[in-house]
């Protein structure tokens, strides 16, 4: 088996694991560990249920052969398989976990994987930390409630006491800034 | 909805309708306003693809909170675990599915080469009879001979079992190859008809310089691109795999 190293490039290190080398899921680990469990904990709330989502993850994608690295980084794989994972824990309405299949879908869709996600972690938390901080705190907060929460609009409207039609707008430009301020690195 | 109800410029409409389309929210009208966008402009699709990347990169906004240090001993112990029990699958079922296999491939064995399947088949009882079994219940099935080419592998042969069309399972079995050194490894790759070569993976012999493995390649060849060959090269295993190493057993498809 070759030897693998911190330095090891994702899909060295999902050809070894699939080989069953323990050492390259450590390494992984080490890679997006923090990455997962932060969303996991940003979902469920419960540092309990994060370790346990966490430790599915992980496992799951050892056992699970469908990741293909051409279309998506690895980061986005498991921030989709996370948060997808999550809002099933947190039985989401039926129409958003629709909406929800569509965006893992979207993975296997989408033709190559951008110059952000080819960036190291660390320059894609700087890139993406800026780019929200220059929305709206209201742009921000439904863009969250939708990730994180997975609830509809409707409900995100009833839950802000505001028009439904403000929520979508309010949200779609959100999007669209952040879109633009992300420029050609998602493109 | 139509233009002239629209607040926006068309480009900055249909950037709305987007980002509605990946916020999961856009009304029935709405859908057929973006499809028609893009069936127009077909450089919407791009776009509606970097809406969703911008989308999906949110949680890289979040502050990292760190797990906790034995979160990763139990995720290993999880692996360790699981592995094991997936390496001692060999119940009566699978054993039963394997002969199921064997007897469907024994009827081909009158029409096609009898001796190197039966071979194949005794690798097969030493591992993961599960996979190979499905593979070998494939009615369209196929065996790729591989042989030995440079000085020293002369006597090396073996065989590439593989489902045409679904080039993310192989299964390969190999004899007579020569020990490597310790910082050494064999990698296996397919050359395409458009001159690309992939990346199948890589492997070790035991000591009698055999080899029972599956891979499972992260690339396939894309659709209407045929195979031409299989090659087994030698390269140090620290390095990144190149099929330019030296190349010691190949075989025609």
């Amino acid at each position: 088996m070759a030897r693998i190293s911190n330095n090891s490039t994702d899909v060295e290190l999902i050809h070894s694991l699939r080989s069953g080398n323990q050492n390259a899921l450590k390494i992984l680990y080490d890679r997006y560990g923090s990455l997962v469990y932060t969303v996991a904990l940003r979902m469920l709330r419960h540092s309990s249920e994060a370790e346990d989502l966490t430790q599915e993850i992980f496992l799951n994608f050892w056992k699970k052969e469908s990741f293909d690295p051409n279309r998506a980084a690895l980061s986005t794989y498991l921030c989709v398989m996370t948060r997808s994972r999550a809002l099933n824990r947190l039985s989401s309405q039926d129409s958003q976990r629709r909406s929800l299949q569509k965006l893992q879908q979207s993975l296997q869709d989408r033709p190559t994987s951008t110059p952000l996600e080819a960036a190291s972690l660390s320059e894609q938390h700087h890139t993406v930390k800026q780019a929200l901080t220059n929305l709206t705190e209201r742009q921000r907060q439904i863009l969250e409630m939708n990730f994180y929460q997975g609830i509809s609009h409707s409900e995100i409207a009833r839950r802000l006491d505001v028009p439904l039609g403000t929520v979508k707008t309010t949200a779609r430009k959100g999007l669209v800034e952040l879109r633009k301020i992300l420029g050609d690195t998602v493109k | 909805m139509n233009d002239e109800q629209s607040p926006y410029p068309l480009s900055d409409r249909a950037q709305m309708l987007a980002a509605g389309y990946v916020l999961g929210d856009l009304t029935p009208d709405e859908m057929a306003e973006l499809e028609q966008i893009v069936d127009t402009d077909p450089e919407w699709q791009d776009e509606l693809y970097a809406m969703q990347a911008s989308f999906e990169v949110v949680p890289q906004g979040l502050v990292t909170v760190e797990p906790p240090p034995h979160l990763l001993d139990n995720i290993l112990s999880a692996h360790a675990e699981q592995n094991e029990v997936a390496q001692q699958r060999w119940t009566s079922k699978s054993l039963l599915r394997l002969i199921a296999g064997m007897a469907a491939i024994a009827s081909l064995l009158l029409i096609t080469d009898n001796l190197r399947l039966r071979r194949q088949l005794q690798f097969a009882r030493q591992v993961d009879p599960d996979r190979v079994a499905s593979i070998l219940q494939q009615p369209n099935s196929r065996l790729i001979s591989l042989t030995g080419n440079a000085t020293n592998t002369t006597e090396a042969a073996g065989t590439l079992l593989f489902t045409p069309g679904n080039w993310q399972e192989v299964v390969v079995s190999l004899g007579n190859l020569p020990p490597l050194e310790p910082e050494q490894i064999y990698r296996m790759w397919l050359s395409l008809e458009n001159g690309t070569v992939i990346y199948c993976g890589e492997f070790n012999t035991d000591q009698d310089g055999s080899v029972f493995v599956r891979f499972t390649p992260l690339e396939s060849p894309p659709e209407g691109v045929g195979a031409t060959e299989l090659f087994v090269t030698v390269g140090a295993s620290a390095d990144a795999p190149e099929p330019s190493g030296l190349r010691v057993m190949e075989g025609v498809i």
